[in-house]
């Protein structure tokens, strides 16, 4: 068990990407270096362009480099099909959009299911485990009926951040999770994540504002492809004391 | 609700998840059935265009199969069950008419008028042209036969011995009667095998006497049993010569040309007879009763080999316009190929209309399945966001195939069953309006209908259904 603690969950090595835009080359990631170990709750920051979003999209298998390594949980993610990707990405990974990106369809419920029902469970389990996970997000379980317009941006936030647990994956990645919220709701889904931090859930999160970054462990800066700054942060700000305290300034106004 | 809540206890944390690996298959139908659904809510009148066009296709379809039955039916009874060498001769100016033409009855509708024309001299005549093998007239009815306490109604036949190569009967026991019985119009008969043991069951039916109607034969021979044609059994029957059976028979019950179906018991295989689903009509009150008794309604020539049949047709018209006196350029007062000729003409008629539905049918599903491609294709467009999230959660490609696949199927097996409903009713309606036609709709028709359906949801759903599995998560997800 201790080997399997120890085992970092993300470990790039060279890890490059180029893709072809229009007639131009782009060198989207230009060979990075990086390992985040279980429990961590990483930032990662960055100007438009500089690389983040396509590390996230290497890191959430949903695209290969064009050249180094990545091991996921120990695995040799490079090596694996493209179905087989479509399975680490199903139990390893789960994905939070900073659009929330919910079926607008289906219910809550059945939004937080969805992966569930790729991984072979269906029905009253998949009910009962959704439910668990709406929970574990923090959402009102008299929300799991309502489809994502009945919703608001917090709460569908929280909905897909259910989704992300609900297979039990190694990996949350999340890009720019409060992006489209207001400060106030923002914090609240950041509350939601350190918490779920706090149980042990890796969180890797994309992001461009310092506030949210100084509620996360470590901070890495991307620029130009290229990891220019690493730093941990050992004492992070907490969520919930933020919140407790714009509600007392709230009430002394 | 905006307080952190802690009073939750315990971790956030789901413990394991028991995973079975892929989709069950029959979830993914069902949601790929609520989700094409869903579609055709949020796009009714596009939904409703494409479904119009699967229905009116599998309609046509549906109402075709059914046709098609039909005529299939009287062909593999009539036309493909005659033997190849064998030419039906018909007494009578026969005109065919379209199945469509009619109003009653049931099925193919054949007409005759006038008394039958044949004649024992035209017989003779046949029999002396090249490459024929035999010919004998035949004519028939249901008539009760007679053995001491024991009685059979049967098919009674009057024949030339030539009814033996043109039937392919053989004697077992006894012999077949001769020309020379004939000549003398001998109160002799040969037995079926059917025939032979229903009267006669302990054997030695040769040299018995029976009674035919009211008039008494004796046995002379025993068919070799024949086995059954469809639900014909060959052997139930008793043959005659053709000079009593005019003669004798024609006086004492019912004989004529059965009409409403075959001479039951008629051997279907060398034809006679008009076959089971085509009616004929006779002109009432033209028959000269005398020639009637004298002359045969029918004539059957067997050929020595199939290859030599049209040239025995064309000699065998020529050598009876040239007994009848008929000049070039008058109507004939026989037809060569008989019934089963009006059949053909009937049954081409048929095709002809069948072909032109057919026609109609496949552009009316073609449309349909473009229309369905069409939805699908805009469906995929419409929806990049949800594919990428499916992905993202784990959805393989082949999941997204399968899924786009499946909506497109519903979408057209809804058309396919609103098309079966529709074709049923107009078949009905058919059925109906044009009386005598077996109509009804077939469970064959069902299926080709909603084969159909599917064909077109395969055909037409791969495509779009390709294009959403080649969706780019990546490009799908960006940041709206």
């Amino acid at each position: 068990m201790t080997k399997d603690e120890d085992r970092p969950v993300i470990r790039v090595e060279k890890l490059t990407k180029d893709y072809r835009m229009g007639t131009t080359m782009v060198h989207a990631l230009r060979g990075i270096d990086l390992t985040v170990r279980r429990g961590e709750m990483v930032a990662i920051m960055g100007p438009s362009g500089s690389g983040k979003s396509t590390f996230l999209n290497l890191v959430g298998c949903l695209d290969r480099p064009t050249a180094g390594q990545y091991w996921l949980d120990g695995i040799a993610v490079s090596r694996l099909s493209t179905g087989q990707l479509a399975t680490v990405r199903n139990r390893k990974i789960g994905f939070v959009f900073q659009s929330f990106h919910l079926l607008p369809r289906a219910t809550a419920l059945e939004n937080v299911t969805l992966p569930l029902l790729y991984a072979g469970v269906v029905g009253a389990p998949a009910r009962r485990r959704g439910l668990q996970a709406l929970e574990a997000a923090q959402l009102p379980l008299d929300r799991a009926r309502h489809q994502p317009s009945e919703l608001s941006g917090g709460e569908q936030q929280r909905v897909a951040i259910a989704r992300s647990l609900v297979t039990g994956p190694s990996l949350i990645l999340a890009d720019e999770p409060t992006g489209n919220l207001d400060t106030r709701t923002g914090l609240e889904v950041m509350a939601v994540l350190q918490e779920l931090h706090d149980d042990g859930i890796t969180i890797v999160l994309v992001t461009h504002e310092p506030d949210i970054a100084a509620y996360c462990g470590r901070v890495v800066r991307f620029q130009d492809g290229l990891v220019v700054d690493d730093a941990p942060c050992p004492s992070p700000k907490r969520a919930e004391d933020t919140l407790a305290a714009l509600a007392t300034k709230e009430v002394a106004s | 609700m905006s307080t952190p809540d802690n009073e939750l206890s315990g971790r956030r944390t789901l413990p394991p998840l028991d995973l079975r690996g892929s989709t069950p298959f029959g979830q993914t139908v069902v949601l790929a059935a609520r989700s094409a659904f869903a579609s055709l809510g949020v796009h009714k009148l596009r939904g409703a265009l494409t479904i119009i066009g699967i229905v009116v296709g599998v309609a046509g379809i549906f109402v075709i199969a059914n046709l098609a039955l039909l005529v299939r039916t009287a062909t593999v009874r009539g036309i493909g069950g005659l033997g190849a060498n064998v030419i039906d001769v018909s007494g009578f100016t026969l005109s065919s008419t379209a199945p469509l033409a009619t109003g009653a009855g049931h099925g193919l509708v054949v007409r005759v008028s006038g008394a039958p024309s044949l004649t024992a001299a035209d017989v003779e005549a046949l029999q002396k042209l090249p490459h024929v093998a035999g010919v004998t007239p035949r004519t028939g009815t249901r008539m009760q036969v007679q053995a001491g306490a024991r009685n059979w109604t049967t098919q009674v036949f009057g024949a030339y011995p030539g009814i033996q190569i043109t039937q392919g009967y053989s004697v077992q026991q006894g012999a077949f009667f001769s020309q020379a019985d004939v000549a003398a119009s001998k109160t002799v008969a040969v037995l079926g095998q059917t025939v032979a043991k229903q009267l006669f069951p302990g054997g030695n039916a040769v040299g018995q006497q029976i009674r035919i109607g009211s008039v008494d034969f004796s046995v002379v021979g025993v068919l070799k049993p024949l086995g059954a044609n469809g639900d014909q059994d060959l052997d139930d029957v008793v043959v005659v010569p053709a000079s009593t059976f005019l003669q004798r028979l024609m006086g004492s019950g019912p004989a004529r040309m059965t009409s409403g179906g075959p001479p039951p018991g008629a051997n279907v295989k060398t034809g006679g007879g008009p076959p089971p689903g085509v009616q004929v009509f006779q002109a009432q009150g033209v028959q000269d009763p005398a020639l009637a008794r004298a002359n045969f309604p029918d004539v059957q020539v067997a050929v020595d080999d199939p290859s030599n049949v049209p040239t025995v047709k064309s000699a065998i018209t020529r050598a009876l316009e040239q007994d009848h006196g008929i000049t070039p350029g008058s109507k004939d007062d026989f037809t060569v190929g008989g019934f089963l000729q009006g059949v053909e003409t009937a049954q081409q008629a048929a095709s002809t209309i069948l072909w032109g539905m057919g026609a109609i049918a496949a552009i009316a599903l073609l449309i349909g399945g473009f229309g369905v491609a069409n939805v699908m294709l805009a469906s995929v467009a419409e929806r990049q966001r949800e594919i990428g999230v499916r992905l993202a959660v784990g959805a393989s490609v082949a999941d997204i195939f399968l899924q786009f696949l499946l909506e497109a199927l519903t979408v057209s097996v809804i058309g396919g069953l609103l098309g079966a409903l529709c074709g049923a009713a107009l078949s009905l309606l058919m059925s109906t309006q044009l009386r005598g036609l077996p109509f009804a709709p077939s469970w064959l028709a069902v299926v080709a209908a909603l084969v159909a359906a599917v064909a077109i949801g395969l055909i037409f759903g791969a495509y779009p259904a390709r294009r959403a599995a080649q969706t780019d998560p990546i490009q799908a997800l960006r940041r709206a």
